[in-house]
């Protein structure tokens, strides 16, 4: 399912020889995971780099007073990812983002794993609050100026590896590589080995995509649900690719839907549920 | 402490990039407007109460980039004088008073502001002989004699430089840039931005423009970041080394612009 959805969004492949970006009509829509939309063959937008370049232009909160449309737009924008959390919580992270496809098939090289270290979790909330909303949205270097998509900037390996790379490398040293390159660089091959001892490391400690929709999945229509015939065996954690017991939290916000648990399970405990059936 | 190892992380990531970041750019502007007034009387009512004082007149607008971005220059400039000299930033391009009031709403300047209205402006631009082109500063000495006056965007050091030489009578003299830039803004593929390309290759060559699509993330970024206006596209706006004319919509204008500014 991961790799279909990366063949649909990504049909300008020609981006990947020329260094071309596509902007057709249909950059106006997003995708429902972590896909930047400088990826040269990436036909959608992604939603957390759109996000931030909507709060990030000149008086942003003044257009939206006003009701500019260049500013009103945000609120579909943050409807896309509402309504992809409220509807299954991180189900797209597990069946549809690219990013986290990437990351599992680093996960398949055969190396020694590394552990976990848990309490590094709650990163991924500060890259959603800070880096996404709050300084894309109030820090204004020049008073009156733009701001920054600053998880973009500081961050993303997604852009970076899908994007960043291929356009330097096709653009026969038009791009300037200065600072932000090189750290961005340094933070996804970070990011990319760790992937290769832990799996989904970005999901699990870094994605303000995954952050959001872990919170709504709080509240979504489809959750998880461990029935009383569970044993608690605990082979659903073994098979989790982000390293939880479902059977003792199934309304996790970790939990990407991903149905693995499912499989595996021995009693058929685990289903996927609309709220308040079992 | 185990359990908040996520915050050094945090830090890791974002603050090199933040630092690296905030130290390119250059001075904030005010938080505080300072006093807004309408029409040439007004201007001159400013001018007669600085006699003695050296004033530096800065011509402007809200849809001119280069002078939004000098703006913050002045403004350090004028709080670091005080009352030693005056400074004054006259609003010659938005015909619409409460453009610029929406404006200062969003984006307060702590000089005094003289706004003038379309019939106003054309008076003034002919007093001073002043360019078809934003931004324009002149400085005038204590006796209201021109000491320096320079077409475009400049240095902080220039500024300084020359309200020194405004205080001490030694009359500026200034190097114009002449390098055209234009600016070509509109979604690819419109007829009317292949007309703006077409003319803007003609008048500034194949490397002498930037199109930007204001439906595209990365361009609006690039916009707001030249201060270009995010309304109103198709459009081109011609710029000569840091002086730009306004934003125009058709071929025929920009190869006007392009003849006022030579």
């Amino acid at each position: 399912m991961q790799l279909a959805t990366l063949l649909a969004t990504n049909l300008h492949l020609t981006g990947w020889v020329d260094g071309s970006i596509y902007t057709g009509a249909s950059k106006a829509a997003m995708i429902p995971g972590l896909h930047c939309y400088s990826c040269p063959s990436s036909v959608l937008a992604c939603p957390t780099g759109t996000l931030q370049s909507i709060l990030a232009t000149p008086n942003f909160w003044g257009m939206l007073a006003a009701g500019r449309a260049d500013a009103v737009i945000v609120l579909g924008v943050v409807g896309f990812i509402a309504l992809v959390g409220l509807l299954a919580g991180r189900f797209a992270c597990g069946w549809f983002c690219p990013f986290g496809l990437l990351q599992e098939l680093l996960y398949k090289i055969p190396l020694p794993r590394m552990s976990f270290q848990e309490s590094l979790r709650p990163a991924k909330y500060a890259m959603l609050f800070l880096l996404v909303f709050a300084l894309p949205a109030f820090l204004r270097p020049v008073a009156g100026g733009s701001g920054d998509p600053w998880f973009c900037k500081a961050v993303c390996p997604a852009g970076t590896s899908l994007a960043g790379w291929p356009l330097v490398a096709a653009s026969d040293g038009a791009f300037q590589t200065g600072f932000l390159f090189w750290w961005k660089s340094a933070v996804a091959v970070l990011i990319l080995l760790w992937a290769m001892v832990v799996e989904r490391p970005f999901c699990r400690t870094l994605c303000p995509l995954g952050a959001a929709w872990g919170i709504l999945g709080k509240v979504s229509v489809f959750r998880m649900h461990v029935s009383d015939a569970c044993v608690s065996c605990g082979k659903c954690g073994t098979v989790c690719p982000m390293g939880i017991e479902i059977y003792k939290t199934p309304a996790s916000a970790e939990c990407i839907r991903c149905g693995r648990c499912e499989k595996v399970c021995p009693v058929d405990a685990i289903s996927h549920s609309v709220k308040g059936q079992s | 402490m185990k359990k908040l190892l996520w915050i050094p992380l945090v830090a890791i990531l974002i603050i090199p990039v933040f630092v690296v970041s905030l130290s390119h750019h250059g001075p904030a502007g005010s938080s505080v407007n300072g006093a807004l007034v309408t029409g040439i009387a007004s201007l001159d009512s400013i001018l007669s109460a600085s006699s003695g004082k050296p004033v530096l007149i800065n011509f402007w607008a809200t849809w001119c980039g280069p002078c939004v971005r000098e703006m913050p220059l002045l403004e350090q400039l004028a709080t670091e004088l005080g009352d030693e000299a005056v400074f004054i930033a006259v609003d010659m391009g938005d015909p619409e008073l409460s453009t610029l009031e929406f404006f200062r709403q969003n984006n307060p300047i702590g000089i005094t502001v003289v706004w003038l209205s379309t019939e106003e402006a054309s008076v003034l631009a002919d007093r001073y002989e002043l360019a078809d082109a934003l931004p324009m500063t002149l400085i005038l000495n204590g006796s209201g004699e021109e000491t320096a006056r320079a077409i475009g965007a400049r240095s902080s050091e220039w500024f300084v430089s020359a309200m020194a030489g405004a205080s001490s009578g030694t009359v500026e003299v200034i190097e114009e840039e002449t390098e055209i830039h234009i600016y070509v803004v509109g979604p690819a593929g419109d007829s009317a931005v292949e007309a703006l390309i077409a003319e803007a290759v003609a008048i500034a060559g194949a490397d002498g423009f930037d199109v930007l699509d204001p439906t595209v993330p990365e361009d609006s970024i690039a916009m707001a970041e030249a201060y270009l206006p995010g309304s109103g596209w198709p459009y081109a706006q011609l710029c000569v080394g840091g002086a730009c004319n306004r934003p125009v919509g058709t071929p025929e204008e920009l190869r006007s612009a392009f003849e006022s500014m030579r």
